[in-house]
């Protein structure tokens, strides 16, 4: 199981500080839910944990391993941040398809078993340009869980879904977790982290 | 998307018109091959010609492909650094996507140039030899490496100072190519653009080795660039 520690993180982009002197510990098996407004530094704490970003001052550890230096990226990971976006001209299927190529680590089976937890099953096998913003946010969760990661990065997970699709998310999650998968979640609004174990808040770029 | 199509159409369309305006009649009595619009028919000593002709396509070429590196590498991109597929992958991948779509435009400008030529009946002869080959393998290289080039950059800078540095070079180096490739000076082979067209590099004896050794080195800088940035770059 995959731990992850921030030690003294701080980031600043164009002499803005986003990240200020961050410390913490973050342990397998637990929801972390992030709240805050906008511009508090979530998204970046989030992309700093997933590898995304480089910290201006100090550490982040993924299992004792120095990221950016011993790893490039966190080994097993499922992420969804803005502006992903998938293969438009791919079926949801294909999509999934053509990433599990690379580590090679999920089987056809576990690509629908993806698909149907998030509720694609009946567009799995159309083109992505179809599918609705709620649809490619469904598609985006089942990218982030196929392969069965033992850690996982949302930036705001029910974006552009309604109460029922945030429901199923919320379910997914607490399976996730049960499998003793690290999940860390962003939201703005504290009703959509209530499912977290620990949950913090971030503000001018501290977390607290 | 649409824009850019757009400005590369009207670009190619500009293009022909050119040829056949400006460029045809300096060559009356001789046949044109016109599968090699871009390399073909301009005198090296021509600076105002050359620009119209060599430089406005390529400008139109740099505008059509701005940002498509940071957008893949931002967007999809993360997906795939994220499960550790490997960064030569997305420099070996934006090469020959940038050679593949060179390639396409130059396709696109040859057949309109042909449907041009029958619509006015202009009697353009049509001819494809080893020599109209060399020329069109170069345009294309030259103008696929300078891409590759301007992506590089916009793993540096925002992509509307990347695209305008490399406009601002490709103006620059066909100007001052007008004096340095007949010299003996090694500039005349960091004077990129003047590659593409292959009549300037015939008539001003520049050498077929250092053409290459130049082509090749600068493919090596950045590629080594691309992946030594895509490593340490933040995907903000």
């Amino acid at each position: 199981m995959e731990s992850v520690e921030l030690r003294h993180v701080t980031k600043k982009i164009r002499s803005r500080l986003v990240l200020d002197d961050i410390t913490y510990q973050f342990e397998p098996g637990t929801i972390y839910g992030v709240v805050g407004p906008n511009g508090s530094g979530k998204t970046m704490l989030l992309r700093m944990l997933a590898g995304l970003i480089h910290p201006s001052e100090g550490e982040v550890m993924i299992n004792g391993r120095l990221l950016h230096k011993d790893i490039s990226f966190p080994g097993n990971m499922g992420l969804i941040i803005e502006h992903i976006s998938l293969l438009p001209y791919l079926t949801g299927r294909d999509n999934l398809r053509a990433l599990a190529r690379i580590r090679k680590v999920a089987s056809e089976k576990d690509i629908e078993d993806a698909l149907l937890r998030v509720g694609l099953e009946k567009v799995m096998d159309s083109k992505v340009k179809t599918y609705s913003l709620g649809m490619k946010q469904r598609l985006n969760l089942a990218q982030a869980l196929f392969e069965r990661p033992e850690l996982l990065f949302l930036d705001e997970p029910t974006n552009a879904l309604d109460e029922r699709g945030s429901e199923s998310i919320r379910n997914i999650l607490l399976e996730e977790k049960k499998r003793g998968a690290m999940i860390v979640l962003t939201s703005h609004h504290m009703d959509d982290i209530q499912i977290a174990d620990v949950q913090l808040k971030m503000a001018e770029g501290r977390l607290y | 998307m649409k824009i850019r199509v757009g400005i590369l159409f009207i670009g190619t369309l500009i293009q022909v018109g050119l040829l056949f305006m400006f460029i045809r009649p300096l060559y009356r009595n001789v046949a044109l091959p016109l599968p090699l619009l871009n390399v073909y028919g301009v005198r090296y000593t021509d600076s105002i010609l050359v620009l119209a002709y060599g430089y406005f396509y390529f400008g139109c070429i740099t505008f059509f492909h701005m940002g498509a590196m940071r957008r893949f590498l931002d967007g999809y991109g993360i997906l795939l650094l994220s499960r550790g597929k490997e960064y030569s992958y997305f420099i070996v991948k934006q090469f020959a996507q940038i050679v593949v779509s060179v390639c396409i435009i130059y396709g696109m400008e040859v057949a309109m140039s042909i449907v041009m030529n029958r619509i006015f009946n202009l009697g353009v002869a049509v001819r494809f030899s080893s020599v109209e080959f060399i020329g069109a393998t170069l345009w294309i290289v030259t103008v696929s490496i300078l891409v590759w080039m301007q992506m590089m950059l916009e793993l540096f800078m925002p992509e509307t100072v990347a695209v305008l540095i490399i406009n601002i070079y490709g103006i620059i180096s066909i100007i001052i190519g007008t004096h340095v490739l007949a010299g003996g000076s090694l500039w005349k082979y960091l004077c990129f653009l003047n590659f593409a067209l292959y009549a300037r590099i015939q008539e001003s004896g520049v050498q077929w080795t250092g053409i290459l050794l130049s082509l090749a080195g600068h493919a090596a800088a950045i590629a080594l660039l691309s992946y030594h940035q895509i490593q340490r770059r933040d995907y903000l």
